[in-house]
């Protein structure tokens, strides 16, 4: 009898819940009644309390309300090795990144997220100025490399890239030797004179990138008949040659295998230790095992900054929260 | 009332999965309250029948925090939760754990009724007994129902009431003490009544770790070894 009753007390709560769900669900139909985008909406008037809660009901686009959002977090470092300040990066006439200012701190583990599109490559990209290829790509704002502004006319993009290297999605290994993809970038920067002195960068390098013992036995063989997650290594060896301070590392690891992209987040930590590094992932696990601070992005703003302890366990913006545990995409 | 949005994944699987976890936990934590109630009933009308039932549903409350346990490691495991979903897994962990310690104290309470009920007649201590219980199971049920709407301000309200209830089990204690000095021979059965006290209060402080849990979960927040008037102090600062 005692159980009886345990059950009727149950369903008294039971009752509530379901209550809860009740409204709840009425949400949710009308999430799958419209498209995405109207998901996406829901969650963000949800998001946006205050001011700009009576979005659902006004005639704006989501990206004109994001738009209106302000940063939170920690943008601005007092140890800062990259500083971006007001930063707008228009593809002719799209904006794909708006009003963007953070710091990237020395020695640290930068990761951006955010769903496609959200800008994340694009503001990686503008670090080194790999945007400068693009034709109708136009930069706005200051970007500065320990306080030099790198957009300046006068900047050389060479030595620039030299000192802000970059990791693609996929590997690209040059069609040479093992030994000439990591010797190509300290010959061309004229970095060496005698062979010797490449034979140690080339032996240093591979060994930082994790690659010496796999590979010591055949520097001559191509570069190309590595496994992708070699592969992969190689081209950070290639990156580390020629001593840059900061790399920046788009997906690196998207196109591997667990065990490869394991060596890779290993290897990053041991890199934060020289260098400064910002990767562009799409897997936030990854984001949250390898980075000290994590940037979330959202159609070209940058909506949160912070330790990326603080924003796995508790972000201080509603977006980041959605995004993070899969309510936006 | 903070909302955490639990149905509003990409993945409705998931949405399913955490709802779940909250109705198993509700449904472990109407077990528990039963059973906190009914051993408090047992002990203050001496009704060994009842007692005995509280015994038996311990079981169950175990194979509940088993199952509950089991649940969050597949939900860690498979979709590795971040921010409020992680938050509630955790939460939900803690709070099976202390949920099932409460069904452990109201089993000695139990176990106390029955010893009382063959000790034969006398009634000290079954004032004391009653008012605490009383203020215990208003605490449970309270704790419940902030978890059931995450609701922080009755969850702070069983943190504060888990200081009323300190107080009356320390004044019941005195009040116990004079009964044995008048009377030397009722000695072991207010100690019987002593230990269910003490039971009653081990309770409300567990009631008073599932309100921390709570905090944690909606405001995340942790709260634990915290003065009230400093959580009262952060709750302000974190809208």
């Amino acid at each position: 009898m005692a159980f009886s009753s345990n059950v009727r007390g149950n369903n008294v709560r039971g009752n509530n819940v379901r209550g809860n769900n009740a409204r709840d669900s009425s949400l949710r139909s009308n999430n799958t009644r419209g498209n995405n985008g109207l998901r996406n909406k829901n969650v963000l008037s949800q998001a946006l309390q205050g001011g700009i809660n009576d979005y659902g009901r006004d005639q704006r686009s989501e990206t004109e309300v994001i738009r209106e959002i302000d940063t939170v977090g920690v943008p601005l470092l007092d140890t800062a090795k990259m500083s971006m300040r007001g930063v707008d990066v228009f593809y002719g006439e799209k904006q794909a990144i708006v009003d963007v200012t953070m710091d990237i701190g020395k020695n640290e583990v930068i990761a951006m997220i955010g769903p496609s599109g959200c800008g994340k490559s694009t503001i990686l990209r503008c670090l080194n100025r790999m945007n400068d290829t693009i034709d109708h790509c136009r930069v706005e704002g200051g970007l500065f490399l320990e306080g030099q502004d790198i957009y300046d006319p006068k900047m050389d993009v060479v030595p620039l890239r030299a000192r802000v290297g970059m990791v693609f999605q996929k590997p690209n290994p040059f069609p040479k030797s093992i030994y000439d993809n990591v010797a190509y970038g300290p010959r061309i920067h004229g970095l060496v004179s005698r062979r010797i002195e490449l034979d140690e960068i080339v032996e240093l390098s591979l060994r930082k990138a994790g690659l010496w013992d796999e590979v010591k036995d055949r520097l001559d063989g191509p570069g190309t008949g590595l496994s992708g997650g070699q592969q992969q290594r190689l081209c950070i060896a290639r990156t580390i040659a020629v001593s840059p301070e900061v790399i920046l590392m788009d997906e690196p690891c998207s196109a591997l295998d667990p065990i490869a992209t394991a060596r890779i987040e290993e290897l990053i930590a041991e890199l934060s230790q020289n260098f400064t590094i910002a990767i562009v992932t799409h897997s936030m696990q990854q984001a949250a095992r390898v980075s000290h601070r994590t940037a979330y992005f959202h159609l070209g703003k940058l909506i949160e900054v912070n330790d990326t302890e603080k924003v796995f366990t508790n972000p201080d913006h509603q977006l980041t929260e959605a995004y993070i545990t899969g309510r936006i995409g | 009332m903070d909302k955490l949005h639990l149905d509003q994944h990409i993945s409705q699987q998931y949405n399913a999965d955490l709802e779940d976890l909250r109705t198993e936990l509700l449904e472990m934590g109407g077990m528990v309250e039963e059973q906190v109630r009914d051993a408090i009933t047992a002990i203050s009308n001496a009704d060994g029948e009842l007692a005995e039932r509280v015994l038996v549903v311990e079981d169950e409350v175990d194979q509940r925090e088993i199952a509950l346990d089991e649940h969050c490691t597949l939900i860690l495991a498979r979709r590795q939760p971040a921010a409020s979903d992680l938050r509630m897994v955790m939460a939900v962990s803690k709070i099976t754990r202390d949920l099932e310690r409460m069904g452990d104290e109201a089993q000695k309470v139990a176990r106390m009724a029955i010893a009382l009920v063959e000790d034969g007649s006398g009634s000290q201590g079954y004032v004391e007994l009653r008012h605490l219980g009383n203020s215990v199971q208003t605490m449970v049920h309270q704790m419940l129902d902030a978890f059931a709407r995450f609701d922080v301000e009755t969850a702070m309200n069983v943190a504060k009431e888990d200081k009323q209830v300190d107080r009356e089990y320390r004044s019941a204690t005195r009040e116990l003490m004079t009964y044995m000095m008048e009377d030397p021979r009722s000695i072991s059965r207010v100690m019987n009544v002593m230990w269910a006290l003490r039971s009653l209060e081990r309770i409300g402080d567990h009631a008073r770790n599932i309100a921390e849990h709570i905090i944690y979960l909606v405001k995340g927040l942790d709260v634990r070894h915290t003065s009230m008037k400093e959580i009262e102090k952060q709750l302000r600062e974190r809208p």
